[in-house]
């Protein structure tokens, strides 16, 4: 996860971060000057610290007030991946795509392989129930069917 | 009467005999060869149950229209050739139905719908065709022993039953001591059709037929040579050390090896999803990020008044993690003892081999007992009772789980000792981290204290005897010696990632109501949930 551009409390509450002390870093962070900075910081924080859950939310929460900032987008696709959230990503991503300046691109290509690669996973498991469904469907109805059948009585 | 000899008794008994065993061999043995893809939890265990009793009621009345024709013993010729062909096939067949429903590297938190559906869908594949023909054995075996005998259908009935169900039960026995943790799940299946097989011959000899059951038998040959179980594949870049089917679960050892990263090892069980028993890694201490063992040694960390040797009760010991966790961290001089109890002894000998699993004077492995009954053998005045027990991958088994077994635990620690316990669950709302912890919280008459467990979907509960916790954030909770545990305490100080929950009059889990599978299916709902609200 790299620095967004405009950085002073980002930086130190970043620093802080890396350190091992998340307790400081969330001061600094909640020191910023302004709530898009606030949010860029706690996600930072929230993610070193290992809240994955806690940095999506803190990300989307600043996409709310600055829905085209390309570090809020990039960190909250990425850690949608890392969650498996796949249509929480995928959202993110477009945005991110259409804000992301040439440094980006190979993130933005990893994100991309790897949104494709969750969506395949997520398919696969709806395939999976969709399948379970029917033949369990098909098993109870063939059940039913040779009961209904067995047990009447031969002439 | 029909034209050919005329077989004893014993024969026709002795074929229902088998039938009995085989159905129970296949029943107890069907959650096993499920357990990798679906896990082997209560709800998978009511799917195969209800798939075979559903198979062997429709077999019966099958079998009681089959038994209407002239020579009933040629139809359970054919009966038992079907039945011991498609017992054959069961452990090849396993890995495509099983892979057809669940694809691989699904998450947990994603598999609730496959769980449900997928386990159910599989047995009626892979189970109800050899359960359904062999319920037609004993109304076919029963009218036969009725012609040959003269007897009464009442009389040949209970005759047939009696031996039936007495092979059940010998079938039962086999399996859990002797089939499966002995022979293994493949070779389980194939000696179970192999004496189908030698049954269908005798029945087809005594039928005279040959037509039907020489396709019967190429499929039977073709199974006994080709049939092999194969597991789920380990995930990339693991290796597998070893494997065995143990009396309670598949085990298996493997490795990773990652440049730059400390070389893992981890045992898993029935290798379901992306969950592990044990981890280890070459010297003692904290494991890396995400483990949740780490939060196991803040207690003595923590405790900084307490000095001489650490002692620990670990109900659920696994391969032995805790004890390596807290090894390491302890501090020189600080010697770590105790005893660690896992219900499962196939693990314990695994990890003695792999995992450094040792015994020292002061530090007792109590291998094959539950960690309820444990607690009514050993005794008391520890540091630390660690409570790491999970049946199934995901179920925190129901015993271990009530105001009784906390209160239990609580009297076997010293004033001020600490009670930590390992909860799966999505957050500190998770409806079974709650219900634990108000349980806890019950039993300790006193606040507990939740915490997300960093890059990990873990939480850990933390709880105290007659003394109180130190406060997320706080000096006392903070200001630690080793520096890692320092650092893990400032990663779960972090506002939202820590909750302290305190006794109260709600609804507790007690031995007497502990509804931990309807907890649990809540708690993946409410994950659906949150992804669900994630995408708006």
């Amino acid at each position: 996860m790299t620095a967004p551009v405009q950085a002073t409390h980002f930086e130190q509450a970043a620093a802080q971060a890396r350190a091992g002390d998340y307790l400081a870093a969330w001061k600094l962070a909640d020191a910023g000057t302004t709530p898009l900075e606030v949010a860029q910081a706690r996600a930072f924080v929230r993610y070193h610290a290992g809240d994955l859950d806690g940095a999506l939310m803190q990300a989307r929460e600043g996409l709310r007030s600055s829905p085209e900032d390309p570090w809020l987008l990039s960190t909250a696709t990425q850690i949608a991946l890392a969650l498996h959230r796949g249509a929480a990503a995928e959202r993110t991503l477009a945005s991110w795509k259409a804000q992301a300046g040439d440094p980006e691109r190979e993130s933005l290509e990893r994100a991309t392989a790897d949104l494709v690669e969750l969506r395949r996973a997520e398919a696969g498991a709806a395939r999976g129930v969709r399948r379970a469904g029917w033949i369990s469907a098909a098993g109870a109805l063939l059940a039913a069917c040779l009961l209904a059948g067995l047990a009447r009585r031969p002439r | 009467m029909s034209a050919q000899r005329a077989p004893s008794a014993g024969w026709i008994l002795g074929l229902a005999f088998a039938s009995g065993a085989v159905a129970l061999v296949l029943e107890l043995s069907a959650v096993r060869l499920l357990a990798p893809w679906f896990g082997a939890t209560s709800g998978v265990w009511t799917h195969v149950i209800g798939v075979i009793l559903l198979a062997l009621a429709l077999g019966y009345l099958l079998g009681a229209r089959l038994a209407r024709a002239a020579r009933p013993q040629r139809s359970l010729a054919i009966v038992f050739w079907i039945a011991a062909a498609s017992t054959a096939w069961l452990p090849s067949l396993a890995q495509p139905v099983c892979g057809w429903f669940v694809p691989q590297g699904l998450g947990l938190d994603e598999a609730a719908g496959v769980l449900r559906w997928g386990s159910l869908a599989a047995s009626l594949l892979l189970f109800a065709p050899p359960t359904f023909v062999l319920g037609c054995v004993a109304p076919l075996a029963t009218e036969w022993l009725q012609r040959e005998q003269g007897s009464s259908a009442g009389e040949a009935g209970g005759r047939i039953l009696c031996v039936s169900t007495l092979g059940s039960l010998c079938g039962s026995f086999a399996t859990t001591y002797f089939l499966v943790p002995g022979l293994g799940l493949t070779r389980t299946y194939l000696a179970c059709a192999l004496l189908l097989g030698l049954l269908a011959a005798f029945a087809s000899l005594r039928a005279r037929r040959a037509g039907p059951e020489l396709a019967a038998l190429l499929a039977l040959a073709g199974a006994l040579l080709g049939s092999r179980w194969e597991r789920p594949a380990p995930g990339e870049g693991d290796r597998v050390l070893d494997e065995r089917e143990t009396a309670y679960q598949s085990v298996r050892v493997v490795e990773r090896r990652e440049q730059g990263q400390p070389t893992l090892r981890f045992l898993q069980v029935n290798e379901g999803f992306d969950s592990f028993q044990s981890a280890w890694q070459e010297a003692p201490g904290l494991l890396p990020d995400g483990y949740y063992y780490n939060a196991f040694a803040l207690p003595p960390a923590w405790d900084t008044l307490r000095s001489g040797p650490w002692r620990t009760l670990v109900l659920g010991l696994g391969a032995g993690s805790t004890w390596r966790v807290l090894e390491g961290t302890l501090g020189e001089g600080r010697a770590l003892e105790g005893d660690g109890v896992e219900i499962d002894p196939g693990v314990v000998e695994l990890a003695r081999r792999y995992m450094d699993l040792r015994e020292t004077p002061g530090r007792r492995v109590w291998a094959g007992l539950d960690g309820r009954s444990a607690l009514r053998s050993l005794g008391g005045d520890y540091d630390q009772l660690v409570i790491d027990a999970y049946a199934n991958q995901v179920e925190i088994p129901p015993q271990l789980a009530t105001l009784e077994f906390f209160e239990a635990a609580a009297s076997h620690l010293r004033r001020g000792g600490w009670i930590s316990a390992n909860v799966g669950g999505f957050g500190l709302e998770d409806p079974v981290a709650l219900a634990l912890a108000r349980t806890a919280a019950r039993a300790l008459a006193g606040r507990v204290l939740l915490l997300c467990v960093p890059f990990s979907r873990n939480l850990a509960l933390v709880g105290r005897v007659g003394a109180e916790l130190p406060e997320p954030g706080t000096p006392a909770f903070l200001e630690l010696r080793n520096v890692g545990l320092a650092r893990l305490a400032n990663q779960v100080s972090l506002p939202g990632t820590w909750r302290f929950v305190e006794p109260g009059p709600e609804r507790v889990l007690t031995d007497d109501l502990v509804p931990i599978e309807r907890l649990q299916e809540a708690s993946l709902e409410r994950a659906a949930m949150a992804r669900a609200e994630a995408r708006r």
